[in-house]
């Protein structure tokens, strides 16, 4: 996030090689996965890759510009419905285009879409830009039901995958392949965009707009540039949505979408180009893992997003940016017994909370229907049986938050010790 | 003239409702420059404590309960959690206040579940004011905004004639400054935060025996409390009392006209023409009303960010 994590990401030129091996692997193990993968699991990460070029799409504003936009949903439903209604059109005979082509029509329509907004929006900057993005995306929310013709009203618009020379897209993995291509190229796109002058330019204006001015640019223009191509990246990530789901509705612009594109990027990284990937990839993931699990996982994200808020802004890859800047693979042996005290409080801290909080809504949702002879509650968690009205099942979970809180305490005053003063300042920078 | 009547009548109260969540939010914006999103949720949290406390004791219990109850939540988040991620800049207080309002969503879920609750009007208050052409008025109508305007009386001889409302106005426009003088501006943000935020609670608990009572209301009202102070005005306190009732009065006069974009045609002969376009065009002015004031909210933004009666750009 701060200026000390971009430049360190900035002049992390000599160990580029590694990250290509990295980048390497990653792109072999996406294209072998759908052999080993269940089927449901296929589609699953084919969602990962769509949510992750949101994120991504949705971070060139972020990261370079500085620009927090509260209205991405916007862009990203309007790429679901344009490729919709070419899918329509296509599977009606009236149009003739193959299907790997059809997300064009959503990145178009973000372009579009964001060439109007951008260039509203990027005359004010800060908490202003926030909300005139916010009041797009939800005029849009809200006149979206009324436009039957264009939105599908309350049912929304469903369409059907057409084959085409010789695929017939109909299984999970020939869908697979077709995001994973798309969202290879437009991530990589994306990441030469901020080498080109005007991505450079985009991260001068996010560090001090002002100077860009007294240089001479048109400082509005180039934001709104950077605004659109954001726009388009992310229509384009919905047309792929619209192509792996053959249906939408108008909820697709609801506010929380919007909200969590920038949970997504925030709990990996904003200020990295990794970040916004690997923080969607995970809770995409942790999402659909725990829901089959819990109901409460809405909750826990929100916990973590708010725990991350305050103790590392920097995100995940922001975090693992800057041990890799500062430690050195010898430092790590002092360092060992600090981490893993770190590590072991927030397990020990989740573990609480999330008994605490399943035991609650265990309690809440159905307070008749373990009521035992004696009159008081019993719930079934992790295993076991556990009395209501016992003081150690309270006593338990809250010695286990406590401890844990102490434990990370510890830990990162010890860490901290061991740690030049570079790393602290990177850190709270 | 009875519905313009009627509807003058609900749009004042609404908007006075509006206006006693907006207060605070406002406020909170011109002294700390943060824009709480969990605002909202201080008046889900009003609206859920006062049910509860209805239920087990009583309604006016709950009236005088269930605000301070709301207070001491949002001193809580102003003293341990706003202050902390203050080091890391405004952008990340912005986005605090984003995640708890997802938070607060998910924990009233847990506790109520996913359904509105059943929170009535008390029993005594449950008659009607007056009759008009035969429809019996709400007194709980007048009620509401009968407290909201005994809340800004309170307010503005508390901001107007006090020492420390003396010292929280200068503190709204010039903190630092006021640091300077020797005031501890740190207390004087906690105090208009839970000030702020145990207003949200009061109308909660208020309105929310007479408006459904169920998790979405926080996002439902946060974003029209965004657009109240954007369009009066960040910080200024008289601008969104003004921005409340016009967009009180607005949305209950839309809910009545059948008006379409088409109409605009009439005057030109080009209505059939228009309305044979159809789309948006002939849909009516009553079920857009939801997004007039986000319209209303980008045109302030665009030409006037101060708002009606901002100073601050």
């Amino acid at each position: 996030m701060s200026a000390a994590t971009a430049s360190s990401t900035r002049t992390r030129a000599p160990t580029v090689h590694w990250s290509r091996v990295v980048l390497l692997v990653t792109v072999l193990a996406l294209v072998a996965l759908p052999t080993v993968l269940p089927h449901r699991a296929i589609a699953m990460v084919t969602q990962m890759q769509i949510a992750a070029l949101f994120a991504l799409a949705f971070n060139i504003l972020w990261r370079q510009t500085r620009l927090l936009s509260f209205g991405h949903a916007a862009f990203f439903g309007i790429g679901m419905f344009a490729t919709i209604h070419i899918m329509r059109a296509v599977a009606a005979r009236s149009a003739f285009l193959p299907l790997p082509l059809l997300p064009i029509f959503g990145l178009m329509s973000g372009l579009v879409l964001g060439v109007i907004v951008g260039f509203f929006a990027t005359a004010r900057t800060g908490t202003y830009f926030a909300m005139i993005t916010l009041a797009f995306a939800e005029i849009i929310h809200q006149l979206s039901p009324q436009w039957e013709g264009i939105f599908g009203g309350e049912s929304g618009l469903s369409s059907m995958r057409m084959a085409w020379a010789g695929l017939s897209f109909g299984s999970d993995k020939e869908v697979y392949y077709l995001v994973l291509v798309w969202c290879l190229a437009a991530m990589a796109t994306i990441h030469y965009f901020t080498l080109t002058p005007l991505g450079r330019l985009a991260f001068a204006l996010g560090d001090n707009e002002q100077r860009v001015r007294f240089l001479g640019y048109n400082a509005p223009l180039a934001k709104t540039f950077v605004f659109i191509v954001s726009a388009m990246f992310t229509g384009l990530a919905g047309g792929l949505l619209a192509i792996a789901n053959e249906n939408v509705d108008h909820t697709i612009f609801r506010a929380s979408l919007s909200g969590q594109v920038v949970i997504h990027t925030f709990i990996g990284g904003a200020g990295t180009f990794l970040g916004p990937i690997v923080g969607a990839t995970a809770m995409t993931m942790f999402s659909s893992l725990a829901a089959d699990l819990t109901r409460l996982w809405v909750l826990y994200q929100g916990l973590l997003f708010i725990a991350m808020v305050m103790y590392l802004p920097q995100g995940i890859v922001g975090l693992a940016v800057d041990c890799a800047a500062h430690w050195r693979w010898r430092e790590l042996g002092p360092r060992l017994p600090s981490l893993l005290a770190v590590l072991g409080g927030i397990i020990l801290l989740t573990a609480g909370i999330v008994f605490i909080a399943e035991f609650l809504a265990a309690l809440a949702t159905n307070p008749f229907a373990r009521r035992t002879d004696h009159g008081v509650l019993t719930v079934a968690l992790c295993g076991a049986t556990w009395d209501g009205a016992a003081l150690a099942t309270w006593l338990l979970p809250l010695c286990s938050v406590a401890g844990g809180v102490i434990l990370t305490r510890l830990g990162a005053a010890w860490l901290s010790h061991a740690v030049p003063a570079g790393v602290q300042q990177t850190a709270h920078g | 003239m009875d519905f313009v009547a009627v509807s003058l009548l609900n749009g004042i109260s609404y908007g006075l409702l509006l206006f006693m969540v907006s207060a605070g939010l406002t406020l909170i914006f011109g002294m700390m420059g943060v824009l709480n999103f969990a605002h909202g949720s201080f008046y889900m949290l009003g609206a859920y404590f006062g049910y509860s406390l209805a239920r087990y004791a009583n309604f006016w219990l709950a009236l005088a309960v269930a605000p301070l109850a709301v207070a001491l939540i949002g001193a809580f988040i102003e003293r341990f959690m706003l202050r902390r991620a203050h080091q890391h800049g405004h952008a990340h207080e912005l986005l605090l206040t984003f995640g708890l309002l997802f938070v607060f969503e998910e924990l009233v879920k847990l506790f109520y579940g996913f359904y509105p609750v059943e929170y009535r009007m008390p029993a005594t208050l449950t008659f009607a004011a007056f009759t008009v052409s035969g429809i019996d008025y709400p007194f709980f109508r007048l009620f509401i905004a009968v407290v909201a305007v005994a809340m800004f009386v309170a307010i503005f001889l508390l901001l107007r004639f006090t020492r420390a409302g003396l010292i929280v106005r200068a503190a709204v426009h010039r903190p630092q400054m006021v640091g300077a003088l020797g005031h501890n501006v740190p207390l004087v943000f906690l105090a208009v935060f839970a000030l702020g935020a145990g207003m949200a609670g009061l109308a909660g608990t208020v309105a929310g025996a007479f408006y459904p009572t169920s998790p979405t209301m926080a996002q439902e009202l946060g974003m029209i409390i965004f657009v109240v102070v954007v369009v009066g005005g960040l910080g200024s306190i008289e601008g969104a009392l003004a921005a409340s009732l016009l967009i009180g009065i607005f949305s209950s006069f839309a809910v009545g006209l059948d008006w379409t974009l088409a109409d605009l045609g009439t005057p030109l002969g080009l209505d059939r023409w228009l309305s044979g376009l159809g789309g948006l065009l002939t849909v009516r002015l009553s079920t857009m009303a939801s997004a007039v004031p986000f319209v209303l909210m980008l045109i302030v933004l665009l030409i006037r960010p101060a708002g009606l009666m901002g100073e601050k750009a």
